[in-house]
């Protein structure tokens, strides 16, 4: 009895863990969005009904009213904290899961989301229907005052990512143009095959990587120019992507380079 | 005539030039006679030149128009062959000029075969690279720089009562 009672709590714990594992590998960036887009639903929804138990209360002003206009906007703020908080969520496992984020960049962004998603958790908890009207509308401004440092997280942490896949064909190409100097270096020395065109090729390909690295410079320069009290934060990380797409294009060039040389190499003189 | 030698005999009658009349002595009317006949003989004889040159110069002109007149009958054949040409090309649809774009930097395309192959073409280490700067290029193409997905969310802050 005693042994199968062992049997039991052991199997038990095992199921558990294992299903605590599985739970934790399913939760990728695409669990990550559906999450944080049904949040974002939930949102959309309680700021309509807070919309229209606002008017209701504008308008009658009584006793019945306030009481749905306070419970109304307690819900949409804890709705929009738990927006953000998903939000946030899917943007750290969006860098989690980017090829080519630098490691040390990824944990300081980490850091910071973390530090974000535990402060929006704190505030929606103590959000509490029964609050007047007054602790809501501190309540919200509290996080709006939040919001403007956290915008500057979410844009530069979206900044990353695109560093990320821009470093990573960088260190593809790099690879793949040091493996050709080591062959076209094999060619010259058989000396039946002129490399000088292929050479000079070489020398585009890094020059073009180069000038990626530079554009990714130019929009993290841009981005760092952010300040809590700008009003359109997004233009300018638009403007920074534009010099991530810039850098792409650069590479798109470098990597056509490589072909024509591989082609210049299987082609006899 | 000459009124002056009306009433005069002439012993040597005038002869136009070129005419040879064998000279006789004759008398005043005589004399106006053969210079009568003279004078049409010349008279002929210049309108003969005349005619010659007016009938020369129109064959020159006529030959000049004759072949203006085939070398633009030419030009209209090969006006109306370009046109319906082109219309039978265009499918009778307005044919618009799509501007090429003009590459920032010119890549050549890579050409998919090799005319004449060296002898690295069948070299396992060229291959290799070649299919590894395929995927990558296969890569940067389906890869969109920014996080369409992730657009920040629209947040109401200004939470008023």
């Amino acid at each position: 009895m005693k042994k199968i009672f062992i049997f039991l709590v052991v199997g038990i714990f095992l199921v558990s863990a294992l299903a605590t594992k599985t739970s934790a590998q399913d939760f990728d960036y695409n669990r990550a969005y559906q999450d944080y887009t049904y949040n974002y639903d939930l949102y959309k929804k309680a700021h309509s009904e807070y919309d229209l138990k606002r008017a209701q209360y504008l308008q009658s002003r009584t006793l019945i009213s306030q009481e749905e206009a306070q419970k109304a906007t307690a819900k949409m703020l804890q709705a929009r904290d738990q927006a953000t908080i998903t939000y946030l969520t899917a943007i750290r496992l969006k860098l989690a899961e980017t090829k080519g984020v630098d490691a040390i960049q990824r944990e300081t962004y980490y850091s910071l989301i973390d530090a974000d998603v535990a402060w929006y958790k704190t505030h929606r908890d103590s959000i509490s229907s029964a609050a007047s009207l007054e602790d809501l509308v501190k309540d919200s401004d509290a996080a709006a005052e939040r919001y403007k440092s956290t915008e500057i997280t979410i844009y530069k942490s979206l900044l990353l990512v695109s560093n990320g896949k821009t470093d990573n064909f960088q260190t593809l190409i790099s690879d793949l143009t040091g493996k050709i100097e080591t062959k076209v270096s094999q060619i010259r020395a058989n000396g039946d095959k002129d490399t000088s065109d292929i050479e000079r090729w070489i020398l585009e390909v890094k020059n073009r990587v180069s000038r990626s690295q530079d554009k990714e410079t130019e929009g993290w320069a841009l981005i760092n120019k952010l300040k809590l009290t700008d009003k359109t934060k997004i233009t300018t990380y638009n403007a920074a992507e534009g010099k991530f797409s810039e850098s792409l294009q650069y590479l798109k060039e470098a990597n056509s380079f490589l072909k024509q040389i591989i082609t210049e190499i299987k082609t006899q003189d | 005539m000459n009124p002056e030698n009306t009433n005069q005999p002439t012993t040597q009658p005038i002869v136009p030039e070129g005419v040879n009349q064998p000279v006789v002595p004759q008398d005043a009317v005589v004399q106006d006679i053969s210079k009568l006949k003279g004078f049409i003989q010349k008279l002929k004889q210049r309108i003969k030149e005349k005619r010659q040159a007016s009938e020369s110069v129109p064959v020159v002109n006529k030959n000049k128009l004759l072949m203006i007149s085939l070398a633009v009958f030419v030009v209209l054949c090969i006006l109306l062959v370009a046109a319906s040409m082109y219309k039978s090309l265009s499918n009778g649809k307005k044919v618009v000029s799509v501007p090429t774009p003009i590459p920032e930097v010119v890549i050549n395309a890579t050409p998919t075969s090799i005319v004449v192959p060296s002898r690295y073409a069948t070299d396992s280490a060229v291959l290799e690279l070649e299919k590894s700067i395929n995927e990558v290029d296969g890569q940067l193409s389906g890869t969109q720089i920014k996080e369409s997905q992730l657009t920040p969310p629209t947040f109401d802050f200004a939470i008023t009562f």
